[in-house]
């Protein structure tokens, strides 16, 4: 472990990275010491947590003793994405209100949570909501079914998070884009592979107390520059914006209403069966825990999302008043997705931007760390662990299955990060979405709630959610037109979730209902 | 004990029944064949506290779901009443709106959370 350490640093050194940049701000030797100082501080933890972590619960769960606040912290840290910083203030300052509702929709998941699912998934399972699925359901299709459904959406989620790094690595630090997706996918497995859950859940903790105190320096400085008045900030974007007034109304939603509502269900649901996010209620020791863990990431997360509305605005303002940030054609240096990194420096100088950048990528690592840990745990645990090994499986096999997985996934996710390198790769966050909430949300919802649900409903229904998922997608506007260049979409609601959602339900209910009969029911023995 | 929910068992007992749960159970049918009395009972025991919580999980979330799509309905089909500024603050409906739905999150799941652990105290 030490040694493999100490090969990263030295390799980071002699890396041919750090040279000049031609797409964005200059690399300053402050953005580097930063970076490099991220990547130490997570190593340490690394290190700290390889020590305690020895069995496989350690590995799933951290033992099941981070404490409520911590967790609250990492689930928090799972939501806020270098997507939802970056994407999101992006998407303010293109379009203005717009981007405000992504940001709403996705604070409406966590709550539907706990409200329904955190108690009783506590109870009924020990490391994955798959344990849960499984408690209900007899035979194996059903684990093998939700452990595919996991990893189908883990690797849409990962690739996109890959693309996502390799571009902004490349852009902050000007480390080439190989290199860059190298090092996220070599550091991810570092931190899964030897620091279990443990590792995983404190760098998310200590990225998600950066990015809270980045956002809230950010928010009070844009706000410094209007006297504190958030209407002034508002009349003042107005003037600057072409499209004037109208930034402050929603555009799209009026224009395509259907597709408004599905993205409602979507950025709804869609939290409710992401398997990372479900995995962390097991990290805690108790179901009172978990809900106190929720509070808390409800809190932060919602307090997040609300001041995207405030530097969203800011970079819309502030941005669009200094021409030294275009290009010769208009457009944001670096493309649209540095607004909060040119905002950052806006505000705060080399050292702000500096600070930004490396929250960025400690965001990045945090995330396709949580992302592989669960992708992983879907094959050891769930595949592995229930249907190869003999009876009991024992802790040290376990274990070297997961370590055998996290590495095949980590390989698999810079494959597919170079491969998809440069494309747009927007609708992997929105299919991870449709196929979360139209497959493992009914499965699990229902097996939690409906004792008549049987296993040949939920694989029949989840999979019906998971496939229209996939094929909607395929035929709609993000892919269809987008990436394929077809004139028109096919199937026009996007994302599909009005259609998928109900599919999966009904599905579910409908073989279910007409699988029953042939159960005998044991009133029949006293008669 | 929650493999048993929802079975049936037969108590072949003389004269009372007892049932000792913490939740429900109900006597379905009573039979009296011969000398003996059949009690068909459905014993149901299922953790206590969360089922006590259902009921308001499943309030506050229908609350969750109606705030957000109404939110949702306001801008597909009012977007033009959104983007005025009714208080007269400089800060149209459009933005209070989305404040409102993003603390309502945060209310409803202080409420429920409270709610559900009593003795409160955040550890």
């Amino acid at each position: 472990m030490n040694r493999l350490i100490s090969f990263v640093a030295l390799a980071l050194m002699a890396s041919p990275g750090f040279a000049a940049d031609e797409h964005g701000r200059s690399t300053s030797s402050l953005s580097v010491s930063l970076f490099l100082l991220v990547i130490a501080i997570t190593l340490y933890i690394t290190w700290w947590a390889a020590k305690k972590t020895k069995t496989a619960s350690d590995f799933y769960n951290g033992g099941g003793q981070i404490s409520g606040f911590q967790n609250g912290l990492a689930i928090a840290g799972d939501a806020m994405s270098a997507g939802a910083l970056l994407g999101l203030t992006a998407l303010v300052f293109t379009s203005g209100f717009d981007g405000l509702i992504y940001a709403v929709g996705y604070t409406t998941g966590l709550p539907i949570v706990v409200f329904l699912m955190a108690g009783r998934m506590r109870k009924l399972g020990r490391f994955t909501f798959i344990d849960v699925v499984c408690s209900q359901l007899e035979g194996r299709s059903i684990r093998v079914f939700s452990a595919c459904a996991s990893l189908i959406i883990v690797l849409f989620y990962l690739v996109a998070q890959m693309v996502g790094a390799g571009q902004l690595i490349q852009i902050l630090f000007g480390i080439d884009y190989l290199y860059a997706i190298l090092l996220v996918g070599g550091l991810m497995v570092l931190y899964v592979a030897f620091g279990g859950m443990m590792a995983t859940t404190w760098v998310q903790i200590i990225k998600a107390v950066l990015m809270i105190f980045a956002c809230l320096l950010m928010s009070v400085l844009v706000l410094q520059h209007t006297g504190f008045s958030f209407s002034k900030l508002l009349s003042d974007a107005v003037g600057v914006h072409p499209a004037g007034q109208s930034i402050l109304s929603p555009a799209a939603l009026p224009k395509d209403p259907l597709s408004g509502f599905s993205l409602g269900i979507a950025l709804m649901l869609g939290t409710a069966g992401l398997p990372h996010v479900l995995m962390r209620f097991f990290t805690v020791p108790d179901a009172r825990a978990a809900r106190i863990s929720v509070l808390w990431a409800t809190l932060i997360m919602n307090s997040f999302y609300a001041m995207i509305f405030i530097i969203g605005f800011g970079a819309l303002y502030l941005l669009r008043t200094s021409p030294e940030f275009f290009d010769a054609k208009g457009g944001l240096l670096g493309g649209g997705n540095t607004a909060a990194l040119h905002l950052a420096y806006a505000l705060g100088g080399d050292a702000f931007f500096g600070f930004l950048s490396a929250v960025a990528f400690a965001t990045i690592l945090a995330v396709v760390a949580g992302l592989t840990i669960s992708g992983a745990s879907a094959i050891s645990h769930d595949i592995y662990g229930s249907l190869f090994a003999k009876e009991q499986s024992d802790d040290k096999t376990e274990m070297r299955i997961m370590k055998a997985a996290v590495l095949a996934l980590g390989a698999f996710a810079v494959v597919l990060g170079l491969v998809f390198k440069g494309q747009n790769i927007a609708y992997m966050i929105s299919l991870a979405f449709s196929i979360s909430c139209s497959s493992t949300f009914p499965v699990l919802i229902l097996a939690m709630y409906w004792k008549r649900l049987t296993a040949t409903g939920a694989v029949l229904g989840g999979s019906a959610g998971l496939i229209s998922s996939l094929v909607l997608t395929v035929l709609g506007p993000s892919i269809w037109v987008k990436v394929l260049g077809f004139p028109t979409a096919v199937f026009s609601i996007d994302p599909p979730a009005l259609i998928t959602v109900p599919l999966a339900f009904i599905v579910c209910v409908g073989v279910s209902l007409l699988g029953r009969h042939s159960v005998g029911v044991p009133e029949a023995k006293f008669s | 004990m929650d493999a048993l929910a929802g079975t049936h068992f037969a108590y072949p007992l003389p004269e009372m029944i007892y049932i000792v749960s913490r939740t429900s159970a109900r006597i379905h049918t009573l039979e009296v064949t011969g000398q003996r009395r059949i009690f068909m009972v459905s014993v149901k025991i299922s953790s206590c506290e969360d089922d006590e919580k259902l009921g308001l999980g499943i309030m506050l979330a229908a609350i969750q779901i109606v705030v957000f799509f109404t939110f949702i309905y306001l801008c597909s089909f009012q977007a033009s009443y959104l983007g005025q500024d009714i208080f007269k603050i400089g800060i149209p409906l459009s933005f209070l709106c989305g404040l409102l739905v993003i603390a309502c999150g945060a209310v409803l799941t202080a409420v429920y959370v409270l709610a559900a652990n009593h003795k409160g105290a955040l550890k």
